[in-house]
């Protein structure tokens, strides 16, 4: 049985306070779940719906929607690819290959170290300094196979 | 009241009514999926587009508010155009697999289809996004994903009525699919609804698939017989077999649903064997095979022996709260007419108390019983003699020597009923003579004097009066191998033979006789009865 430790109940009950009624809380606490636990399990979901008084169907519901609320575990570092065109022009498609060689898996698995995973991405907004990768909260951006190796180094290193 | 033009045609409704009520009262059909009369509007399947001039684009009639001077096209070429391109997205990725679909024949998707669609399919069948086919929901419902149009109507069904949110949205985009968490089972008394209201092959029932291609059956309309709730309902059925039963709408007693044990009350009437011959009890303590005539003198004479010799109140007329107000009353005009009966009694548990109150606020009721409250409008209860235990008492005292007696089981079990079985039981050890009218074998059965086979629910025309005092019509849908007659025409019989002076020759010439003779019922004509039901006056 997962549960929020003490500290993440307390930024529950502050997202709680956010807003005038419980249902908008919902996605902020499934980031707020998704930070704790990794990812949306289905347990998570259910955790959160009995948490908010909502049906576990209804908390997966919204999670199903949210690409960005994953249902899959990943890495400590998910690396993001933008492959929208912007970037694919720039070339996300030479760095994508990098990174598979470096790491060695396919797009949503994950290393051996459970260190690293990847998948690719709609736009991050960053066309101007295409191509862009988000790894957590941090963009990298104007990446080469050069780069995106630098930052695998740094990273495995950390 | 807004008056507005729907194909040329001009019809004034009620204000708040929308584009898709409009057109049905005026005898138009809109093609529609999500929009159902007993559920909030999602306006989510686009099916029901009209053109309303000045409006620049076309409007989904379920969510647009009919007003003054609208004028509305429901079927010119723009707008068959659109629902054609709708329901081509719609089948995009549908699997096409009808031959093997239990909905066939009553889908939506074959029905529209066939007037709006006639497309060939953009999508090879290979390149159709797959998801899960045959997902056990629990007793009631299966699902197929890939059948699904999203319509989320039985999304809004567990959200809006039964308050349980079992069912959900999962992903997005060509990948969402209905369903429940982790595919858990549907464990609240209503599931069966969704099947009903699903428009396509998503829902099909569990109890039902496969049973039968459902144009072969034959739909006849009733009530539910589970409970004093009455929910209007109709039968389904094929050479004397009931395969499923289905909610009526009705607005006044259950709009569109009907609760799972009440949908699977059949199989209760189906289960156990059924007493299929007259019996008489002969010297030797045993129970033999009689014609109905024989049957029927042989009880009118002991029954007026008995009150010559003892008094009209040693016999004791115990009705059935299962039977219809025409046995009822019949069963009134004979007894209390003909043999002078004054002691009536029809409770084999607290039916009274219990008649009006819910078992959950939805439909069902604690009684389990169609016609309680028939019982009670026809003064079928005499309460200074203390029930079925005052009875029995008073059978062991010896005060009370006859009983006639009613008696159906249940359709909807509950555990109180093996008690109320057993103090009928109990009462006819107790007299020395017993007629029993029932429709199931039963052990007890054999003590009885004199047995009479009787047809029951589904098997009779009838009308039953519900918690509401709402008296309905419920019609044959099948008829049972055996000798067996409905109740009303035993006591029409025993009426012939003690010499009273009018005859019924149908149900509905003793509703007639009923409606004529019971305050309560006074007025009320057959056609009334039928939707939504006619209320009694309160007396």
């Amino acid at each position: 049985m997962i549960q929020f430790n003490e500290e993440a109940m307390r930024q529950y009950q502050a997202i709680l306070k956010r807003y005038p009624e419980k249902r908008p809380a919902l996605i902020p606490v499934l980031i707020l779940a998704q930070k704790e636990f990794g990812w949306i399990s289905q347990e998570v979901a259910e955790y959160v719906g009995s948490l908010m008084g909502y049906p576990a169907s209804d908390v997966l519901s919204v999670a199903t929607f949210y690409t960005m609320l994953r249902k899959k575990p990943v890495g400590k570092y998910h690396m993001e690819i933008c492959r929208n065109v912007s970037c694919w022009l720039m070339g996300t498609y030479p760095c994508v290959d990098e990174i598979k060689r470096r790491l060695g898996v396919e797009a949503e698995e994950i290393t051996e170290d459970g260190k690293f995973s990847w998948n690719l991405t709609e736009c991050l907004g960053s066309c101007g300094t295409a191509p862009a990768m988000q790894v957590g909260d941090r963009y990298y951006e104007n990446l080469t196979p050069e780069s995106v190796g630098e930052i695998i180094e740094k990273l495995a290193n950390d | 009241m807004p008056k507005l033009t729907i194909n040329g045609q001009e019809i004034e409704v009620e204000p708040g009514t929308t584009i898709i009520q409009a057109a049905q009262v005026a005898g138009i059909e809109i093609p529609h999926y999500c929009y159902h009369p007993d559920l909030p509007v999602d306006g989510n399947c686009r099916m029901c587009l009209v053109e309303v001039e000045r409006m620049p684009k076309l409007a989904i009639s379920c969510a647009t508010l009919a007003t003054e001077g609208m004028v509305v096209h429901t079927n010119n070429d723009r707008v068959k155009e659109s629902v054609r391109g709708v329901l081509e997205f719609l089948l995009v990725n549908h699997p096409v697999d009808c031959p093997v679909c239990d909905q066939a024949g009553e889908c939506r998707l074959q029905d529209y289809y066939m007037v709006y669609g006639l497309h060939t399919s953009e999508i090879p069948l290979e390149m159709k996004v797959r998801k899960q086919k045959v997902v056990d929901l629990g007793p009631m419902v299966v699902l197929d994903q890939e059948r699904c149009v999203l319509c989320s109507r039985c999304i809004r069904f567990f959200d809006h009525v039964t308050h349980t949110g079992e069912m959900q949205f999962f992903g997005r985009g060509d990948h969402v699919a209905i369903g429940t968490f982790e595919n858990r089972p549907l464990d609240n008394p209503y599931s069966g609804n969704v099947v009903d209201i699903c428009p396509v092959g998503a829902l099909t029932s569990r109890d039902f698939r496969f049973k039968c291609r459902v144009w072969f059956l034959n739909s006849t309309d009733s009530v539910c017989g589970g409970c004093s709730t009455g929910c209007s309902m109709r039968i389904d059925h094929r050479d004397g077999t009931v395969f499923r039963l289905l909610p009526r709408r009705n607005p006044e007693v259950n709009k569109s649903w009907l609760c799972d044990e009440g949908r699977m009350s059949f199989h209760e009437l189906a289960a156990g064997e059924r007493v299929r011959r007259p019996m008489i009890k002969g010297r030797d303590g045993m129970q033999a095979p009689v014609v109905w005539e024989e049957a029927v003198r042989s009880v009118d004479s002991k029954l007026k022996e008995i009150r010559d010799n003892h008094g009209a109140g040693s016999i004791l007329g115990f009705a059935s709260p299962s039977a219809t107000n025409e046995a009822l009353f019949l069963f009134k005009q004979y007894m209390a007419g003909q043999v002078g009966v004054t002691r009536f009694e029809f409770r084999a548990d607290s039916e009274d108390k219990s008649v009006t109150e819910q078992e959950d606020n939805i439909l069902r009721r604690v009684d389990k019983h169609p016609n309680s409250m028939g019982a009670i409008k026809l003064g079928l209860v005499s309460k200074e003699f203390g029930g079925i235990e005052g009875a029995i008492e008073s059978a062991r005292e010896g005060k009370l020597r006859a009983g006639v007696i009613i008696y159906f089981k249940p359709l909807v079990r509950r555990p109180t009923d093996e008690e109320a079985e057993s103090r009928v039981a109990e009462l006819i050890r107790a007299v020395e003579y017993s007629v029993v009218l029932a429709a199931h074998k039963t052990d007890w059965l054999a003590e009885a004097s004199v047995v009479l086979p009787v047809t029951a629910w589904s098997e009779e025309n009838g009308s039953y009066t519900n918690y509401q005092g709402r008296v309905q019509l419920a019609r044959r849908a099948v008829t049972p191998a055996g000798d067996m007659r409905p109740v009303w025409q035993v006591f029409a019989l025993l009426l012939a033979v003690s010499g009273a002076d009018i005859s019924w020759s149908t149900a509905a010439d003793v509703f007639e006789s009923l409606t004529e003779t019971e305050p309560a019922y006074r007025g009320i004509t057959y056609d009334e009865a039928r939707l939504p039901g006619a209320l009694v006056a309160d007396i």
